[in-house]
């Protein structure tokens, strides 16, 4: 369990705190979607849930244990895996095994056992077959998925993303996603920081964040209600929320659970 | 392009190929030891039959390592002149008055001509059958033992591993760089060797920028990986000395024997 208590924190050289009062609570096995748009804060709320960035006030603590403890920093980060933006910028080595296995070797774990673990965690993301490629070789979204496969052999038990797809293509991005769903369903607790609307509709949970605050957090029906909320903090909810809500003023009875092109075809047809 | 760099390796399975690397860069110091224990040209048929020997059990083929020679081609023959110049000798096959041609000249013309070629040839040996992260992996663990004298082994071969990994992506970066400067009017094809050289600017500064970029977003995503230097650190891949290191280094051995023997009798 992640927990936030009343986080302030504030870069050097800002004007502003780029986090301020931002308490939140993320239960085991959650699915949470953080957006917002530049600035917002949800990049510098990702960053303090292992311990990267520290708050100046209030408390962050993973399972317990308090990120400003310097003793604790090795067995969160061991608990809390964090893929970030650029897939070139987080592989270590040139092949893909060996950057698979540079987490547990940090963590000096048995030769035998680290190997155990980087091929559990190249197949969960279904890069098997690319154990002994060099990582330049790789497409964006395989690159990322590697990325993955690294912090899982750290066996923990929440995956931050942030802004992990950010620089990948469409079939990039949904190589990603699906592979992070597959993770969640095995029990992983996954905090996904992201400007794409259309990643969120499969999540538990939804928090917006704007100017370093929380602004409005709910299931993603209850979120994409507030088209207006949203647009204060710059947001625009995904296109098929925008025309069921269209389709909704022309007088079509459609409930607020269609999220996806899917759902919505499903619901439509009978009325038509 | 993007491959030539990383190293020359050369994948392959065999002898040479499967040692340790370990076991690899020890030959190959003896092997250069030898090249420079020897003073008669005659005498370099020993490294050079120990060459032949790797190159036939490596199964690579002879081409890369006359590739590898190409860069030092001028070298060779800059020192191959210069030597006929200034090596004083009492036979002189060649007399034009203000400079005499000498047998001795022209022997050891002969003599450091085939001596560099067979030491590039042999460090050649070494890059084009063990891929760089081994050699890395070697080098780490001989330089081991010296913690005690605190030197940073660990960190040395990191900085290695982490430079082998972003040449690829490195180059890839200069040549968008490269693009975009070309499409805002660079021209980096005329001029002489110096307007070149100046215009390389416009792409060093952008590259140097992203690299401290790389450099700070990497440092970020190792801690993150609960990185925290080489203290507790295992390794997923463990070097095995096996019967053939030791066999390959007896052998390695013998010809040092064989040419010390060689060059007391003599």
């Amino acid at each position: 369990m992640i927990k936030f208590d009343n986080v302030t924190f504030q870069y050097e050289n800002a004007f502003s705190p780029a986090l301020s009062n931002v308490s939140l609570e993320i239960p085991d096995g959650e699915f949470v979607a953080i957006v917002g748009h530049n600035g917002s804060g949800k990049s510098t709320l990702a960053k303090h849930v292992n311990g990267l960035l520290l708050p100046v006030t209030g408390t962050v603590t993973v399972n317990g244990l308090d990120t400003r403890v310097e003793d604790n920093l090795l067995k969160i980060r061991q608990n809390v895996g964090m893929a970030f933006q650029n897939p070139d910028n987080q592989l270590v080595t040139t092949i893909v095994e060996e950057d698979v296995a540079f987490g547990p070797e940090n963590l000096g774990v048995a030769p035998s056992e680290i190997r155990a673990r980087v091929d559990e965690a190249l197949a969960d993301v279904g890069m098997s077959d690319y154990a002994e490629f060099a990582v330049h070789h790789l497409s964006g979204g395989q690159k990322q998925r590697i990325a993955i496969a690294g912090i899982l052999a750290l066996k923990p038990q929440i995956l931050v993303l942030d802004e992990a797809s950010a620089m990948l293509d469409p079939s990039g991005r949904a190589e990603l996603l699906s592979t992070v769903h597959k993770l969640h369903k095995q029990g992983m607790t996954v905090l996904m920081v992201t400007q794409y609307m259309e990643e969120t509709t499969g999540c538990d949970r939804i928090v917006v964040m704007n100017r370093g605050k929380i602004v409005l957090t709910g299931t993603p029906s209850e979120v994409f209600c507030h088209p207006d909320l949203l647009m204060e903090s710059n947001l625009v909810p995904p296109e098929v929320v925008t025309v069921r809500d269209s389709l909704k003023q022309l007088g079509f009875s459609l409930s607020d659970n269609v999220l996806t092109a899917g759902q919505l075809a499903e619901e439509l047809c009978p009325l038509l | 392009m993007r491959d030539i760099t990383l190293g020359q390796f050369v994948a392959g399975n065999s002898f040479i190929h499967r040692l340790d690397p370990r076991t690899k860069i020890a030959m190959m110091i003896l092997y250069i030891a030898m090249t420079f224990l020897v003073k008669q040209i005659y005498f370099l048929t020993i490294p050079f039959f120990y060459l032949v020997l790797e190159l036939v059990l490596s199964k690579i083929s002879l081409k890369y390592i006359l590739n590898s020679l190409k860069p030092i081609r001028f070298l060779l023959i800059f020192m191959f002149i210069l030597n006929l110049f200034f090596t004083k000798g009492e036979h002189v096959w060649l007399d034009l008055g203000f400079w005499k041609l000498t047998g001795e000249a022209v022997l050891q013309s002969f003599f450091l001509s085939v001596r560099i070629i067979l030491l590039v040839a042999g460090a050649s040996m070494l890059t084009l059958t063990t891929s760089p992260i081994a050699l890395t992996d070697g080098l780490e663990r001989l330089l081991a033992p010296l913690k005690i004298f605190r030197f940073p082994a660990h960190e040395l071969a990191m900085m290695m591993t982490i430079a082998l990994r972003f040449v690829p992506t490195l180059m890839d970066e200069s040549e968008k760089i490269r693009n975009a400067q070309m499409s805002r009017g660079a021209d980096f094809e005329s001029g002489n060797v110096f307007r070149r050289v100046k215009s390389m600017i416009p792409i060093l500064i952008p590259l140097f920028v992203s690299s401290f970029r790389k450099a700070d977003e990497l440092a970020i995503a190792m801690e993150s990986r609960c990185y925290h230097g080489g203290e507790g650190r295992t390794r997923m891949k463990q070097l095995k000395f096996r019967k053939d290191d030791l066999f390959a280094i007896l052998v390695t051995l013998l010809f040092v024997a064989v040419l010390i023997v060689l060059l007391v009798a003599v």
